[in-house]
């Protein structure tokens, strides 16, 4: 049940009720860390690290939704799952559209907080996976000189190495030199994985490969 | 988050104690099916859940003092009388804040009557809030007013204005609604409370801004006549 890297954050603005869940999570196994409000968790939380939030509606200041929006900007990798003191259908519509685990209310069983924890967290670890992965790739692909990226873009569009050639006022065994290079320090084995990892950096924002 | 109606408040008011007495039960059973349970941290929520439970009991007991039906027995009363024993009540809480209490006291007050101990309660309730009010404001401009005013054959008022931050615009309107609070720690229920005691009393009482910033509360009671006459019409109606 533990997964030590992962760390819950609470924030509630009661106190008592942030105690009370902090010992429920770590009795569970788990990193706890509280916060009395939105504010107290945007300026002390730890950055780029996996773990999801227990987050409160009403709070005096930002609002529990209010600081759903600023956690999806900063693009990190918290699920959120609201506890909320008194909830109806268009908040938990709102919470549940914008993103979050799960909308549950005071007072919350023991099961089910924790089955939203376990959810939560592995959306968290996959998030991190995938944000590694592309981070890698990125690095990876920024490693190409601009005649390797001018060929990498030319063969995962399908092109022949004559047409590349052709194309950048070469010869063919040149640009094949170049082809080794980029399946080299992209560290990859074939044309389809190529193609599977542009896929990726540009669904990923990076700048379109330059053709 | 606007609080829409009374019910959403109370439920709000009671889940926050109730989940908080959940959460440390479970915590306290988990922790005794562990190896070597602290037995200090299963006492530390034991306490944590005797004060949430007592801190529910406390909201249902606000709430009852809130929805009671007021009982008032109207007798004639001298209305600075009653400004007078209030103010007397918070002479330390004054000084001890550092703020100047000044009253304008009107000698040609219309006759009233009302319940001296409910009113003196209202008026305790607005001279505290204007005192927290100006707990930010400058040493030199903390200044408190209670004034009576009045037509012989109409109503009294009183107003309370202090030289704090005022309130905004937007806050106005509910500020008498129940579990409504600008406090960190308030409960959001004495306005409420001061509200159902002057309309008990056939009164009004509001809010707004003070002409020199800050705010002021104000209520009225109505000519002792008055409210007689209107009471046996009322009376003969129902």
């Amino acid at each position: 049940m533990t997964q030590t890297s992962a760390t819950i954050h609470v924030v509630d603005d009661d106190e008592s009720l942030r105690t009370a869940l902090m010992r429920l999570l770590r009795a569970a196994g788990y990193a706890v860390r509280t916060y009395a409000s939105a504010g107290d968790f945007l300026l002390n939380k730890p950055a780029n690290a996996p773990g999801c939030v227990v987050l409160d509606v009403r709070m005096p200041g930002p609002s529990g939704f209010e600081l759903q929006e600023a956690i999806a900007k900063l693009d990190e990798s918290l699920p959120i799952i609201f506890l909320t003191g008194h909830g109806d259908i268009p908040m938990s519509v709102r919470a549940i559209k914008a993103g979050a685990v799960d909308f549950l209310t005071k007072p919350v069983r023991k099961e089910t907080l924790l089955q939203a924890v376990r959810t939560a967290l592995a959306g968290s670890a996959e998030r991190c996976a995938t944000r590694e992965l592309l981070h890698s790739l990125r690095s990876r692909y920024e490693s190409l000189t601009p005649r390797e990226r001018e060929v990498f873009a030319r063969v995962v569009s399908g092109k022949l190495n004559k047409q590349i050639a052709g194309e950048l006022g070469t010869c063919e065994r040149t640009v094949k030199a170049h082809r080794a290079r980029v399946m080299e320090k992209m560290q990859l084995t074939s044309v389809a994985e190529l193609v599977h990892a542009a896929d990726q950096l540009i669904g990923g924002g990076t700048t379109a490969l330059p053709r | 988050m606007a609080v829409t109606s009374v019910g959403a408040a109370v439920a709000h008011k009671l889940n926050q104690p109730l989940g908080a007495i959940l959460s440390n039960s479970d915590a306290a059973e988990l922790l005794l099916e562990s190896a070597g349970p602290q037995l200090d941290d299963i006492r530390q929520i034991l306490a944590d859940i005797r004060r949430d439970d007592l801190r529910a009991s406390e909201v249902i007991k606000h709430l009852r003092a809130l929805l009671r039906k007021r009982e008032v027995e109207l007798l004639p009363l001298d209305l600075n009388e009653v400004v007078a024993d209030a103010l007397r009540l918070v002479d330390g809480e004054s000084r001890r804040r550092g703020i100047e209490v000044e009253t304008e006291l009107s000698a040609v007050l219309p006759a009233v009557s009302g319940d001296k101990t409910q009113l003196q309660q209202v008026l305790l309730n607005l001279v505290l809030n204007g005192m927290e009010a100006m707990a930010e404001s400058p040493a030199a401009k903390r200044r408190l007013t209670v004034r009576t005013s009045g037509d012989r054959n109409e109503e009294a008022e009183v107003a309370v204005t202090d030289t704090g931050p005022g309130i905004s615009r937007d806050r106005l309107p509910r500020l008498f609604d129940a579990f409504f609070t600008t406090k960190e720690y308030g409960m959001g229920l004495g306005l409420s409370i001061a509200r159902s005691i002057i309309e008990s009393h056939g009164g009004r009482i509001w809010a707004e801004k003070n002409t020199d910033g800050g705010a002021a509360f104000r209520f009225t009671l109505p000519n002792a006549a008055r409210l007689e006459r209107r009471n046996s019409e009322n009376a003969t109606v129902g």
